[in-house]
């Protein structure tokens, strides 16, 4: 084909664009991702028994925080990440920010427990890899869901694109299983979700060369 | 030596300026469905994106177009990331260069597959940065095997550039025998490169 004759075939589906194509892409695949999550972790775990009462208690909506705090910020980044040419390291730095707070704050808490206390705080390594196993199921819908819609838009950085979606899809299993799982101390939470986050994002790096490629 | 190339930059970068400025022009009112400008500005960028994949793949010339066709391609069907506020160059340029890794790394994939590997090995050898220093060394060693008939004639026309009269007057052999020594001369040597190789 010549190039003269593509030109042409290209300018003959041409469509006016919207003005925020990409941000309505990037939300509607959070919200398929969060709510195939959410169906997932009902049709899999069934709702927590101790669901309603749950909601008061301040150590649940601090459970939420962290990865609500993650989700914002990362999303951020894959939309800059999705766009060829823009400039994408201050967004990485306040995506790190908060997972790099909430690290010192839980190895300070675990610092300043008692000794004998220690071992209670981060309990059995068994229990550990099932709830890292559980978040990373919850966040697979995410995940496919993102990466789905990065693929029509233009990341041109394949292996960063997919580690961010990685820990958007990972901040959004987090999400979910903090509606299912039990109370439980915070420094035991919170490296739990640090680390399920870290292993999805680590994940997304390893597929984005292969899976985002457009 | 300076003053030439800082005035070429700023050349360059004047009219790239004004590049920026023409097609971002286009593109947006192609963004808003303008069919024309749409046209103009894929015609133009084309153009770009020719020239400047010439310069850097001179060793494929002819699949320059199809890297051509796939970075158009890839700007219309990723005109929606583009941000008004953004360049268009540095856009434009991040999916160029995707899509040119894109192909060279299917390129070199496919001919390790398929290009017949005994080939490669002679080229290993055919060429080194050291060439020009080499010939020189080999050509004098080689014309030193010649006898004096052939070789002066050789020497002063091919290698130093004189006429056949001055190479007469300064050997002392007649033009005849200058032309007829080259001749010869030239044979005799191609015939020890082959013995030699």
């Amino acid at each position: 084909m010549r190039t003269h004759d593509l030109i042409v075939a290209l300018v003959q589906n041409l469509s006016a664009v919207q003005a925020n194509a990409v941000d309505k892409r990037l939300n509607r695949a959070q919200l398929q991702g969060l709510s195939a999550g959410t169906v997932v972790l009902v049709g899999v775990f069934g709702i927590s028994s101790d669901m309603p009462e749950q909601i008061l208690t301040p150590g649940f909506w601090l459970r939420l925080a962290f990865p609500l705090a993650v989700v914002a910020t990362a999303v951020k980044l894959v939309e800059r990440l999705v766009r060829p040419g823009v400039a994408v390291a201050s967004a990485w730095l306040r995506t790190i920010l908060p997972i790099i707070t909430m690290m010192l704050g839980t190895i300070l808490f675990i610092l300043t427990a008692p000794p004998e206390f220690r071992l209670k705080l981060v309990s059995s390594t068994s229990l550990w890899s099932i709830a890292i196993g559980h978040t990373m199921l919850l966040s697979l819908p995410s995940f496919i869901a993102m990466i789905h819609a990065m693929k029509g838009l233009a990341p041109t950085r394949l292996a960063l694109s997919g580690a961010a979606a990685g820990l958007l899809a990972g901040a959004q299993g987090v999400l979910i299983y903090a509606l299912y799982c039990p109370d439980m101390p915070a420094p035991y939470w919170s490296a739990l979700q640090i680390a399920a986050m870290f292993m999805t994002t680590a994940i997304g790096a390893a597929l984005g060369p292969s899976c985002l490629r457009w | 030596m300076v003053r030439p190339r800082v005035h070429k930059n700023a050349a360059q970068s004047t009219q790239a300026q004004e590049t920026e400025r023409q097609l971002k022009a286009l593109f947006l009112a192609g963004l808003d469905g303008d069919t024309q400008c749409y046209h103009a500005f894929l015609q133009a960028l084309g153009g770009n994106l020719r020239a400047f994949l010439r310069r850097r793949l001179s060793n494929i010339p002819d699949e320059i177009e199809d890297i051509v066709q796939e970075i158009l391609i890839a700007v219309h069907n990723a005109r929606h990331t583009y941000l008004p506020d953004e360049p268009l160059t540095a856009w434009t340029y991040a999916i160029a260069r995707y899509k040119m890794a894109d192909y060279l790394r299917g390129r070199y994939r496919y001919e390790a597959w398929n290009e017949p590997l005994d080939s490669q090995r002679q080229e290993l050898f055919a060429e080194s940065d050291q060439e020009a220093a080499q010939a020189r060394r080999d050509v004098d060693k080689l014309l030193s095997q010649l006898p004096d008939r052939y070789r002066l004639p050789i020497l002063h026309v091919k290698l130093k550039g004189l006429s056949v009269a001055e190479t007469a007057q300064v050997t002392g052999l007649s033009e005849s025998a200058v032309k007829v020594g080259i001749h010869r001369g030239l044979k005799a040597l191609a015939a020890k490169i082959r013995g030699t190789t």
